[in-house]
C-alpha cells in the first residue's frame, strides 16, 4: 500500500518494530547501521549456524535494507524513525534544510521535556512504571510481566501512526515536521483500567491469578483439558451457562449445577465458596476431553469457550494459515527457514505481500552507491 | 498562530461498541476527525454501561470507561433493526471517507451495509472490521469475549512462570492492540486511496496483532522447540531481569540489567564484590543472584530505589499501581488532559503518547448519547426538522 514511500530507520532493538510494520504494507525500509552493525544484533537467542543476528533481530528487522552510510538518503527520504542515540544524524532542522519534506519520528522512553529525562530504561522497566504489569500474575508471587517485549511494540505502532499522521498532514502543508513518541505514555494508554478505577473508586487493583473478578467473586479463566488448557468462566451469561450444564447432564455428569436456576440468578454476587463448588463439578468434565473437542462443543453452541493455544498451535492453526498471516521466510544465506509473523490484517485489494529475510550488513551500501 | 489537527476535514461513521473499535476512531478523533458514532438506546454501546460511574450511578452517560474511550467524537442515535433507521445510516456513509464497525460477522450485510452496499453509496470508501479471529476462515464466525484473543494467539500459553499453567491477565489487552492496528490500517488506506483512488475493506483481527508483536518468541520456539515456553519475568538477553520486593505492602521494582556496566554498577551500589562479570556468569547463577538481589530491595522505597539506581545508570522502574501511574509527574497534563464534562463533571481523559512540531492535538469532551443528532441529522445531512422529528418518534434514530 505504501510502496511510494521511502522510510530511513536510525534504531536499535524493538525501537525497530514501527520500520517493520512500514516493511509489511509495503514501504522500503532501509536501516542505517553503525559500521560495526546495530548492536542489537548480538541480542540472544541465536539459531544455530547463524552468527550475524540473533533470533529477535532477524524478526523485527524482516523486510529491511541496511547501510552502514547515509550518504544523500535522506535527501529523498519520506520518513525518519530515530531512536534516542541519533547515530551520528544532525538534529532534524539540520536535516529538513535539505529535504523540507522530511518527517522525522523520534522514539524516547519518556517525553522530551518531562521529569524523566533520558533516565535509563527497558521494555520490563517500563512496564512496570506504566501500571501494566501490577496486577497481572499470581498473589502469591511477584506481579508478572506480559510476553515479549510489549512496550516497545506499542511504541512502535504509535510511531507508526504518527509517522502517518504527519504524512497526511503533508498533502496539505506541503511539509514535513518533527514528530516526538513516548513508549512511557504508550504503556499508560494501553492501561486502560487500573488508573481509571483509582480516580474513580478509590480502588487499587490487585494480583488475583487467573480469576476473572467481578462484583463480589472471582471465577476461574483458565482450566485444565485432557491435552492442554482452555478458557472458559461462569459468568452472567443465561444461553452460556445453560448450554455448558446441558452438556453435562448429557453425559451423566454436573450434580448440583443441573438445578441451579441461571436465568434468576446473578453469578457475579454469589458467595466464593459456592462458586468455588460449582467450579470443582466442571473440572472434572474439562478435563475428561480434548481442548479441541470442547472448543467445538462451545462453537456449536456458542459458549464461549476458547482453546488456549500454545505456539504450535497456533503456528499450525487452520484459521491463520487460512488468512495466510505466516509467511514461511527461507533465509537462504543463513541457511535458516521461519515462519514469521506477516500481514498486519487483511484488505480486500491484494497488498502483494512480501517478506524478505533480515539484511546483512550494509548489504545495500553499494545498491545506493555509499562506500 | 494556532497549529492545525492532522485529520482536519476527514469524516468518519463509526459503528464500533465497547473497546476494540472505538479505541481507534478516538485515534481519529483526538487528531481533528469528525467521528460521528452511531449509537442505539435500543441496542446501547455496552462501554456505556461499563464502571466505572460518576458518583457509582449506573447510568448511559455517565461511564468514565466510555468516556476515556471516546473522546472527541460526536454522537447519533440510529436504530438499525428499523430500515427506515438504515435509510439514514447510508446518508451517513455516503458522506464517510471512513466507514468502522465491530459487529458480528454478517450484521451488515443482512440489514444492506455490506461492503459492496458501501461501495455504491461512497465509491473509494474505506471500511475498517475489527473481529476476535478475522472475517474470513474457519473460526470467522467465532465471537469471544475479553480474553479469546490471547487465547487464540499464544499470548496466554507464553504467559506465565515456567512451573505454573498459561496465565490470563485481568485486562482484554487484545482490545487494546488490535484498535491501534486498526488506526493504521486507515491512515495506509486514506494514503493508498489518495495515491491510486482506490477504497478497500480492511479486515483486522484481535489475534493476528497479538502474534505480530510476539514474533520473536515465536521465532525463538522454532529454533529451540524443547525449551520452556513460559519464562515469568526472565529474559534471554539480560540477567538479572525481574520484578523484586520494596518495603510496604505489595510494593515492588522492576529492575533490567542489560549489560555488564549496568550490573557492575548495580554491584557497587549493593556492596557487593562483582562475581559474575558476564552475562554467561550470571545466567548461571541467576537464581541466587535474583535472592540476593530481593533481599538488598526488600527493605527500600521503590520510588526512592528507582531514582537511585536509574542515577547510577541501571535501568529500573517502580511497579507503578492505578494510583501511581494517575499521579504520576510525567503524566499528568501530558496523558491525562483536564476536562470539564457536562455528564462527569471534572475529569481527566487519557491523549495519544505522541506531540508535533506543526500540529496540535485536541482531546475534546465525549458525547453524550444522541447529543449530536440535531447537528449531524439536519445541518450535515440535510435532513428536514419535521422528517427527523417523526423519526425519532417512531423509533427509527432512537
Amino acid at each position: 500500500m505504501l510502496s511510494h514511500l521511502r522510510i530511513i530507520e536510525c534504531t536499535s532493538g524493538l525501537e525497530s518494530y514501527a520500520g517493520r510494520i512500514f516493511a509489511e504494507l509495503g514501504a522500503e525500509v532501509i536501516k542505517l547501521e553503525p559500521k560495526g552493525g546495530d548492536p542489537a544484533r548480538k541480542l540472544p537467542p541465536f539459531a544455530d549456524g547463524v552468527t550475524d543476528a540473533g533470533l529477535p533481530w532477524l524478526v523485527w528487522n524482516a523486510g529491511k535494507r541496511s547501510v552502514t552510510a547515509i550518504g544523500t538518503l535522506l535527501d529523498a527520504a519520506d520518513i525518519l524513525l530515530i531512536g534516542e542515540d541519533r547515530g551520528g544524524l544532525p538534529a532534524y532542522d539540520g536535516l529538513a534544510a535539505k529535504n523540507p519534506r522530511l518527517i522525522e519520528v523520534d522514539i524516547r522512553p519518556f517525553s522530551e521535556d518531562g521529569p524523566y529525562g533520558s533516565r535509563p530504561a527497558s521494555d520490563l522497566t517500563l512496564m512496570a512504571m506504566s501500571g501494566l504489569l501490577n496486577s497481572v500474575g499470581d498473589p502469591d508471587r511477584a506481579p508478572l510481566n506480559l510476553p515479549g517485549e510489549q512496550i516497545h511494540a506499542l511504541v512502535g505502532i504509535q510511531a507508526a501512526t504518527a509517522a502517518l499522521l504527519a504524512v497526511y498532514a503533508r498533502h496539505a502543508s506541503g511539509k514535513g515536521q518533527r514528530a516526538v513518541v513516548s513508549a512511557f505514555q504508550s504503556g499508560v494508554l494501553a492501561n486502560y483500567r487500573d488508573p481509571l478505577v483509582f480516580d474513580w473508586e478509590g480502588r487499587i487493583g490487585r494480583r488475583t491469578g487467573n480469576q476473572l473478578v467481578r462484583g463480589r467473586s472471582g471465577v476461574r479463566q483458565v482450566w485444565p483439558a485432557k491435552d492442554g488448557y482452555v478458557t472458559w468462566a461462569l459468568v452472567d451469561n443465561p444461553g452460556m451457562m445453560k448450554g455448558m450444564v446441558g452438556y453435562m447432564r448429557a453425559k451423566g455428569v454436573g450434580g448440583e449445577l443441573l438445578t441451579i436456576d441461571w436465568e434468576h440468578i446473578l453469578v457475579a454476587n454469589a458467595d466464593q465458596a459456592d462458586i468455588e463448588r460449582w467450579e470443582a463439578l466442571i473440572e472434572p468434565f474439562f478435563l475428561a476431553h480434548t481442548k479441541e473437542e470442547l472448543f467445538k462443543m462451545s462453537n456449536d453452541a456458542g459458549l464461549g469457550l476458547s482453546r488456549i493455544d500454545d505456539p504450535d498451535d497456533a503456528l499450525a492453526s487452520p484459521q491463520w494459515n487460512h488468512r495466510r498471516f505466516w509467511r514461511i521466510v527461507d533465509d537462504q544465506a543463513r541457511g535458516l527457514a521461519l515462519s514469521l509473523p506477516g500481514a498486519l490484517f487483511t484488505s480486500s485489494i491484494d497488498m502483494k505481500p512480501r517478506l524478505s529475510p533480515a539484511p546483512a550488513l550494509g548489504e545495500a551500501n553499494a545498491d545506493f552507491g555509499l562506500a | 498562530m494556532t497549529k492545525p489537527l492532522a485529520l482536519e476535514g476527514l469524516k468518519v461513521a463509526d459503528f464500533s461498541w465497547v473497546g476494540a473499535g472505538p479505541r481507534s476512531t478516538k485515534d481519529l478523533a483526538d487528531n481533528g476527525a469528525t467521528v460521528v458514532k452511531i449509537e442505539s438506546m435500543k441496542r446501547l454501546d455496552l462501554g456505556r454501561m461499563s464502571p466505572p460511574f460518576k458518583d457509582r450511578k449506573r447510568h448511559h452517560d455517565g461511564s468514565a470507561f466510555f468516556a476515556i474511550t471516546n473522546t472527541s467524537k460526536k454522537s447519533v442515535t440510529i436504530n438499525l433493526g428499523d430500515p427506515r433507521g438504515v435509510e439514514v445510516a447510508k446518508k451517513l456513509v455516503a458522506w464517510a471517507d471512513v466507514v468502522v464497525e465491530n459487529f458480528g460477522k454478517g450484521f451488515l450485510d443482512r440489514v444492506g451495509l455490506s461492503y459492496d452496499d458501501m461501495k455504491a453509496l461512497r465509491p473509494g470508501i474505506i471500511l475498517i472490521s475489527v473481529s476476535v479471529a478475522g472475517r474470513t476462515g474457519p473460526l470467522s464466525n467465532f465471537r469471544g469475549y475479553g480474553n479469546s484473543a490471547a487465547a487464540l494467539s499464544g499470548q496466554a500459553a507464553l504467559a506465565g512462570w515456567p512451573d505454573r499453567p498459561p496465565h490470563m491477565p485481568p485486562f482484554a489487552y487484545g482490545d487494546v492492540v488490535a484498535p491501534m492496528f486498526a488506526t493504521v490500517a486507515t491512515l495506509s488506506a486514506l494514503e493508498h486511496r489518495r495515491q491510486t483512488g482506490e477504497g478497500q475493506h480492511l479486515d483486522i483481527s484481535q489475534a493476528e496483532p497479538l502474534m505480530h508483536t510476539l514474533g520473536d518468541l515465536f521465532a525463538a520456539h522454532q529454533a529451540a522447540p524443547a525449551d520452556p515456553i513460559r519464562r515469568g519475568n526472565r529474559h534471554p538477553a539480560y540477567a538479572p531481569h525481574g520484578i523484586f520486593p520494596a518495603a510496604g505492602e505489595d510494593n515492588w521494582i522492576a529492575i533490567a540489567c542489560q549489560d555488564d556496566a549496568q550490573w557492575a554498577s548495580l554491584c557497587r551500589l549493593m556492596g557487593e564484590e562483582n562475581a559474575t562479570p558476564t552475562l554467561a556468569e550470571r545466567k548461571a547463577a541467576e537464581g541466587e543472584i535474583e535472592a540476593r538481589l530481593a533481599a538488598w530491595t526488600a527493605s527500600q522505597d521503590k520510588q526512592a530505589l528507582a531514582g537511585l539506581l536509574v542515577k547510577a545508570g541501571v535501568a529500573a522502574g517502580a511497579v507503578q499501581n492505578g494510583k501511581d501511574v494517575f499521579q504520576d509527574p510525567e503524566l499528568q497534563g501530558r496523558h491525562y488532559i483536564p476536562q470539564t464534562h457536562p455528564a462527569l463533571g471534572d475529569c481527566f481523559m487519557p491523549a495519544p503518547p505522541m506531540t508535533f512540531s506543526d500540529l496540535s492535538i485536541q482531546v475534546g469532551l465525549s458525547p453524550l448519547l444522541g447529543e449530536h443528532n440535531r447537528e449531524i441529522f439536519i445541518d450535515t445531512l440535510g435532513m428536514s426538522e419535521a422528517e427527523v422529528a417523526d423519526l425519532i418518534q417512531q423509533g427509527a434514530l432512537a
